[in-house]
């Protein structure tokens, strides 16, 4: 059974959204507030926590910032609709996807299936014993390892998807929609900012090009591009 | 610089152009009658000053010592004319001079410029006079030494130095003043353009600095009234942001439940009981949004009435006291006053009612809200008292709760948070005061002091 953790402070709410969960085949937890929150998402026994953003006392952007001291574990923002520095923070400290509130359980019971495919999918490669090499980053997908000139990265789950799809195409410019359905598990939507947010903190964990570019470009109209040196 | 600025400018200077050539003009008029009177005799205390001293020095000297005096004597032209019209050193003489010498002499209060002195040796009498050498060649006056430049206070340097100075300075000040009233005008109109571009955060007291004039208190009044618009915009940001954030949970509860019934359709009625309360919810919190909106617009629209406070606190309180007394929580009225609200029933019901309910909210099972009234028959006011057992409200908070959307540190129940401002709104409406303030054995204390007048 997958573990979800839900964070709302609308007892309500979080109450029925776990009747809903429950239904669609997940063991959810619900905690009322962020201290809580962080304390359950931290004890491991989760395969992603979903967080309320806004929540008094504690908000759902500090919950996240302490928990990604920490962890990796996947996290799904509820953000308000239309505030976009919400969402744009939350995707910055590292969560792995935001869903707006008011949303349909349908949406957000997608979205979680999306963040825990991507992560438990064992990639259906030939070659499970190579890593998958690009300039100075080897990745393996089956230990969903990364590691740059031998050392090891720290990235969250959506940042490796992301960072692989672009490994895969290294020297090759991938379009924002294609690095959506395979990076994100879902199509990309119009003035979603996530993916950008996404590959701008993973430019930050990697090394630059001997001329000091760094290996993640932006291609004009056509999406990111992972740049191998000659 | 604007064209305010150069009005002032060109005013201020025609003003003071005009003082000066009043004033110079006036001047330039006595000293032509005087020099018209005297053509080319020179007037200056000096040249007179000389000419005592060689009429002395004829008198007591004779012509002999007089010529030494005079050929020793460079800066001024002193003539000497003896009665055949010939100076003592043959210096060549003007006649019509000599003429307006010997009619200066003869007017009665005589100049000192003119003498006409007695040699103690030969007994001659000469007239002494000092010509005006240079600018005036009719007085027939030798070429150099005499024509050295002439001492100040000469005509001739009156119209140069004098005036520039006078045309600098009156420029100088046109400008400081023009300046001066121009300068916090253009402030303030930069001012109203940044208001008008919508920045509110614009003050132009630092601007006007020290200045105390009706300037100045023009820019205070400016900085006051662009304060209470930024509070008051502010205001409403935050209440529109609130409003859609407070909208979004019953939406958000809506929602979850439309998708649970779909998804459990055994359990579908529970659903729509929960459908039909969010939607309750939501219908009872925009009602109470467009009371409040309409309370701020201000109330107008209703009567005014003739209310018996007694009356009115009593039918709050039994409404009240059934909820109350079906949670464990008592409601103990005190007597009253036999007094006279003048207002709207229904709106002043509505405030009592929200500062009741909200003090039977928060004071703890088995424990008591008390109302008193304490009636100020010297001010005309009615002071009601709603005291609860509850946890209070943090000093910093006690004018927070007034705020619509406020709710506390910890939420109790199921209210939007609007009651209390409401209420607040309402009691204004009808000219009256509504404060919170800690009870000293714990407890909130909601004072409302109303006008009242006898029955």
């Amino acid at each position: 059974m997958t573990r979800v953790l839900l964070v709302d402070d609308d007892i309500e709410l979080a109450g029925m959204l776990a009747d809903y969960l429950t239904q669609e085949g997940f063991s959810v937890t619900t905690v009322h507030d962020g201290e809580t929150g962080v304390a359950e998402a931290l004890s491991g026994q989760y395969l992603i926590a979903v967080l309320d953003v806004m929540m008094p006392r504690l908000n759902g952007i500090e919950v996240l910032r302490r928990i990604r001291a920490k962890s990796t574990v996947p996290v799904l923002m509820l953000t308000a609709r239309g505030d976009d520095t919400d969402r744009i923070v939350g995707l910055e400290l590292g969560a792995d996807d935001y869903v707006p509130k008011p949303c349909t359980p349908r949406e957000l019971t997608a979205r979680i299936r999306a963040i825990l495919r991507r992560m438990q999918a064992p990639e259906p490669s030939s070659t499970t014993s190579d890593p998958l090499v690009a300039g100075p980053l080897s990745i393996r997908p089956e230990q969903r390892r990364a590691e740059w000139d031998g050392q090891p990265l720290e990235l969250t789950s959506t940042e490796f998807n992301l960072l692989e799809v672009l490994a895969r195409h290294a020297g090759r410019p991938v379009s924002k929609a294609i690095l959506s359905e395979q990076g994100l598990g879902r199509p990309l939507t119009r003035f979603d900012r996530s993916i950008d947010v996404h590959l701008s903190s993973i430019r930050q964990k990697l090394g630059v090009m001997s001329d000091g570019r760094s290996y993640i470009q932006t291609v004009y109209r056509q999406g990111y591009q992972f740049l191998l040196e000659h | 610089m604007g064209r305010l600025f150069w009005k002032f400018f060109f005013f201020i200077w025609l003003a003071q152009l005009t003082t000066i050539l009043g004033i110079g003009a006036v001047f330039w008029v006595r000293d032509h009658s005087l020099r018209g009177q005297l053509a080319a005799i020179d007037t200056s205390p000096p040249a007179s000053m000389l000419v005592e001293s060689a009429a002395l020095t004829l008198e007591y000297g004779g012509p002999a010592a007089l010529s030494a005096l005079l050929e020793k004597n460079e800066r001024y032209l002193i003539l000497a004319v003896d009665e055949q019209g010939q100076d003592l050193l043959q210096r060549p003489v003007n006649p019509e001079v000599l003429t307006q010498a010997k009619q200066a002499l003869a007017t009665p209060n005589n100049h000192p410029m003119v003498r006409l002195a007695t040699s103690a040796t030969e007994g001659n009498r000469y007239l002494l006079f000092s010509a005006r050498t240079g600018g005036n060649p009719a007085a027939g006056s030798p070429p150099p030494p005499a024509n050295r430049p002439p001492p100040p206070g000469d005509a001739r340097f009156l119209p140069t130095v004098p005036l520039a100075t006078a045309l600098f300075a009156s420029l100088l000040f046109a400008v400081l003043l023009a300046w001066y009233i121009a300068k916090p005008i253009r402030s303030l109109r930069s001012a109203f353009d940044g208001v008008a571009r919508g920045n509110l955060a614009i003050r132009i007291a630092p601007a006007m600095g020290r200045r105390r004039d009706e300037l100045a208190d023009l820019g205070r009044d400016f900085d006051h009234m662009v304060g209470q618009l930024q509070a008051l915009m502010e205001g409403q940001r935050r209440l529109l942001h609130d409003v859609s954030h407070e909208m979004r949970s019953p939406l958000a509860r809506l929602q979850v439940a439309i998708g649970l019934a779909r998804q459990q359709p055994h359990k579908q009625e529970e659903s729509m009981r929960r459908i039909e309360r969010e939607s309750e919810r939501m219908d009872i919190l925009v009602g109470e949004l467009l009371t409040l909106s309409r309370l701020e617009a201000g109330v107008g629209s209703g009567v005014s009435e003739n209310i018996p406070a007694q009356q009115l606190v009593a039918d709050v309180a039994e409404d009240a006291r059934f909820e109350a007394e079906a949670n464990g929580r008592k409601v103990v009225l005190d007597r009253g006053a036999e007094v006279i609200f003048a207002g709207q029933v229904e709106l002043l019901h509505r405030a009592l009612e929200n500062v009741l309910r909200n003090a039977i909210r928060h004071t703890p099972p088995g424990s008591t809200v008390q109302i008193q009234s304490r009636l100020d028959e010297r001010n005309n006011t009615l002071t009601l008292l709603i005291l609860d057992e509850g946890p209070g409200v943090a000093e910093g908070e006690l004018e927070t709760i007034f705020e619509p959307f406020y709710r506390g540190e910890k939420p109790v129940g199921t209210g939007h948070g609007l009651g209390l401002a409401i209420a607040q709104r309402i009691i204004h409406a009808h000219g009256g005061k509504i404060r919170a303030r800690n009870r000293s054995g714990g407890g909130l204390c909601v004072e409302i002091s109303l006008p009242a007048h006898p029955a």
